[in-house]
């Protein structure tokens, strides 16, 4: 599901780099917001009695960034330099043991800050394909996390992330751009006390699909 | 340029999205216990018996899990069973005497209970299994005693019987609660095993055999290999003692793919005949094991004799035991990747009228051509692999030998590197020929010494230093050289080419050349160790016949190192590329 999902998300991207822009490209400040889903890859999470997978449910995900477009025939060329902050929360829906499936309960919830780059392509007429990427910081919470039932985990950790992204911009006036985007995000493997004092480690790498608008100043 | 990467990042991003697929190891202790079901080996018991019983925990309907030796075990008639909670007998009631007990397992709040009666029934036979059983070293039997009861019920009693063994140097048996019953067999030999219960005895003859083999390893594992080439494999036997030796001429070789690869039957060499894949299998009795074989560097289309042509001179002499004079031919294979490389050693070579030269089809002289009488018509020379042919004239003269003259004529090498000379004949009306295998080497003085081994002819090795006459004899003619040997000091060691590479069937020669503190340099190719750490990648042609000549064998990086002496190893990257 999650394989189909993923493509799901990033066909568009193929068939949106078709047009060309209706408008000059904004450069200075902007704000922008997103929302969207945010599915959440199985995780491996290991302790000192093996390994067990968490599955999660598909889930939301918001966003803020304060940024800069870059002069075009700039130094740096064309593209935004942005500061983002985003939140994405996924339900636990079933862990996997030796034994077997049981249900989950809980949330894993990621709240990050990213400085981003992105670079434009402005081939095309009404639509602005970009790329970018971004490192960072987030704090993971693990938040009362249950295995059939029983507490598991009510932590959180704060952990090196990283994210890749690609959308298109619709460029609604100059300096309104609506923008349809998807992000990978992923972290270093948040480390986190169980609630009987053992530690585990799991991994955390999501894939969002965002739309939101960017208005610029 | 995003537009170019937009399908590369739609690529990368769905093959991200597949997941792992990592099966989980750590068991499930957070579902919660919901109840226990004890199971038991028998539902009643003999006095002075055992039984085991075995505890089983369903968490909520999702899975069952034992947990033996995880509940609280209790006899609530310990006068008639007693259960153990020790960790090796954990579960397991002992009967005292004739009665019913009560045995519950609890775990938490979690408990389940079994009614045990002890009868007083009393043993009336013992029987033991199995029966005169062979053993191999190394390996282990596990006898079992069962025991019949004077009120007609049978009963396992393999924890309850005292084993014992005759003769504990050729077996063991245990009679600790991990291992009774348990027979070890460690010598070759003749052992009674019983067993003892009640009053009641049993017991059987137990054969130990020598050690059977358990496993098999081929050594190359998982090689390629050029195409006419071959190779020795080796396989080494796992025995059941523990021990390990090479059964490489024990074996049945055998190649999956006789059109790619074939193997002696029994003593394990492969020659292999064209590009492709195949299997080599070792195999004895029921125990074998496969590895895989590529051929690389194409298919034989082509063979050229080198020299082209030869003429060849059968002295003429009044002395005793005039010989022949002799010519290493070389077959040079060209194959259907567009390479070329030496196949002496795969051809099998031919002289046509006979009489007049034998050419040599064995070992390291393969290829060599001796002669045996003057022709006024050439013969013919014939190279064959399979249907492969190559042929060229061979003319033998017959002159007098008018005078030797060894090259070079003044010389001057290292302490503990080498030197090559040769010697060239020149006949009465012609023609010269070398004579650098057929003379006789010697050096006059302590400075250099001969070295007589194959395809090192004329090759002097400085031994200390001085000065050394080098002589030639042939035909009763002589002639001299003089080698100065020198004590240097190494200063670097230069290998070229520096930045190697070359493809699949693909050749590369390697020259070392020591530059010395005194600002003299040599050329050492002969004198280092060479080395390659990744056969698979590159092998070395010949090291005798041509030293430094590399060979690419599949696609890879390999490390050459070379050492001249006891100076420091060189290192270098070695490439086969497309």
């Amino acid at each position: 599901m999650m394989k189909r999902l993923t493509y799901l998300m990033c066909m568009p991207m193929l068939l949106l780099a078709l047009c060309e822009p209706a408008w000059s490209a904004h450069q200075g400040v902007y704000l922008g917001a997103f929302y969207g889903m945010t599915l959440l890859q199985e995780a491996e999470a290991r302790d000192a009695l093996g390994t067990f997978n968490l599955d999660f449910e598909p889930g939301q995900a918001a966003a803020l960034s304060l940024g800069y477009d870059l002069d075009p025939q700039g130094l740096l060329g064309d593209g935004r330099l942005e500061l983002e902050y985003a939140r994405r929360s996924n339900a636990l829906d079933e862990v996997d043991f030796l034994e077997g499936k049981v249900d989950g309960d809980g949330d894993l919830r990621a709240e990050s800050l990213l400085l981003n780059t992105y670079g434009v392509y402005r081939g095309f007429r009404g639509w602005v394909p970009y790329l970018g990427a971004g490192i960072g910081a987030a704090r993971i919470t693990a938040d009362d996390l249950q295995v059939s039932g029983q507490p598991l985990a009510d932590d959180d950790k704060v952990v090196f992330a990283y994210q890749l992204g690609v959308g298109v911009d619709f460029p609604l006036t100059q300096s309104l751009i609506l923008d349809l985007g998807y992000r990978f995000f992923g972290t270093a493997r948040p480390e986190f006390t169980a609630v009987d004092g053992s530690k585990f480690k799991t991994r955390y790498l999501s894939h969002s699909a965002l739309l939101g608008l960017r208005i610029g100043f | 340029m995003p537009k170019l990467l937009l399908p590369l990042i739609v690529v990368l991003l769905g093959l991200l999205g597949c997941s792992e697929d990592d099966s989980p190891t750590r068991p499930n202790d957070f579902t919660p216990l919901t109840s226990i079901e004890i199971v038991s080996q028998n539902p009643s018991i003999a006095n002075l018996t055992s039984n085991q019983f075995t505890a089983i925990g369903n968490f909520s309907g999702l899975f069952t899990r034992d947990i033996t030796a995880q509940v609280l075990w209790e006899s609530s008639v310990p006068g008639v069973a007693t259960i153990s909670t020790v960790a090796e007998t954990v579960g397991r009631a002992t009967a005292a005497s004739p009665g019913t007990t009560t045995v519950t397992a609890r775990l938490g709040d979690v408990d389940a209970s079994f009614e045990l009666l002890v009868s007083d029934a009393v043993i009336n036979a013992l029987a033991i299994a199995p029966l005169t059983p062979s053993t191999p070293t190394g390996l282990t039997t596990q006898f079992s005693a069962v025991g019949t009861f004077s009120d007609a019920t049978t009963q396992d009693l393999t924890f309850d019987a005292v084993w014992e063994s005759s003769d504990p140097a050729v077996a063991t048996i245990g009679n600790s609660p991990v291992d009774k019953g348990l027979a070890r067999a460690l010598t070759a030999g003749p052992t009674t095993i019983s067993a003892a219960f009640g009053g009641q005895t049993q017991s059987t003859d137990m054969t130990v055999t020598d050690p059977a083999l358990v496993s098999l390893a081929i050594e190359p594992a998982n090689a390629s290999q050029l195409s006419l080439t071959s190779s020795e494999y080796s396989a080494t036997g796992s025995f059941s003692d523990g021990t390990s030796s090479d059964i490489s001429s024990q074996v049945a070789w055998t190649s999956t793919n006789s059109l790619v690869a074939e193997i002696d039957a029994t003593s394990g060499r492969v020659t292999t005949l064209a590009q492709g894949n195949a299997s080599i299998r070792a195999a004895l009795g029921d125990v074998s094991a496969t590895t895989s074989l590529t051929v690389t560097g194409g298919n034989l289309t082509g063979i050229q004799i080198l020299p082209a042509n030869p003429v060849l001179v059968h002295p003429t002499s009044t002395l005793e035991g005039a010989v022949g004079t002799t010519r290493r031919m070389t077959a040079m294979g060209s194959f259907s990747n567009g390479t070329q490389r030496d196949i002496t050693e795969m051809v099998t070579w031919e002289v046509l009228p006979e009489g007049v030269a034998t050419v040599s089809n064995n070992g390291v002289d393969r290829g060599l051509v001796s002669t045996l009488a003057a022709t006024v018509n050439p013969a013919t020379l014939s190279a064959t692999f399979r249907t492969v042919t190559a042929s060229t004239s061979l003319s033998v003269l017959s002159r007098t030998l008018a005078s030797l003259e060894v090259t070079p004529v003044d010389s001057n090498i290292a302490v503990g590197t080498s030197i090559r000379f040769q010697v060239t004949g020149t006949f009465v009306d012609g023609p010269t020929q070398d004579l650098t295998r057929d003379a006789l080497w010697s050096a006059a003085g302590t400075a250099a010494s001969v070295d007589n081994s194959s395809f090192k002819e004329g090759r002097l090795r400085g031994v200390q230093a001085g000065t050394a006459t080098i002589t030639a004899s042939f035909g009763g003619q002589t002639a001299d050289a003089t080698l100065t040997v020198t004590s240097r000091a190494l200063q670097s060691l230069n290998i070229a080419p520096t930045t190697p590479t070359t493809g699949i069937g693909g050749s590369l020669q390697f020259s070392a050349t020591a530059v010395y503190t005194d600002g003299n340099t040599q050329i050492v190719t002969e004198d280092v160790t060479l080395s390659l750490n990744n056969t698979n990648v590159a092998i070395f042609a010949d090291a005798s016949k041509n030293p430094g000549l590399v060979y690419g064998v599949n696609l890879g990086t390999t490390t050459m190192t070379a050492q001249l002496g006891s100076e420091p190893v060189q290192s270098l990257t070695l490439n086969v590329l497309q």
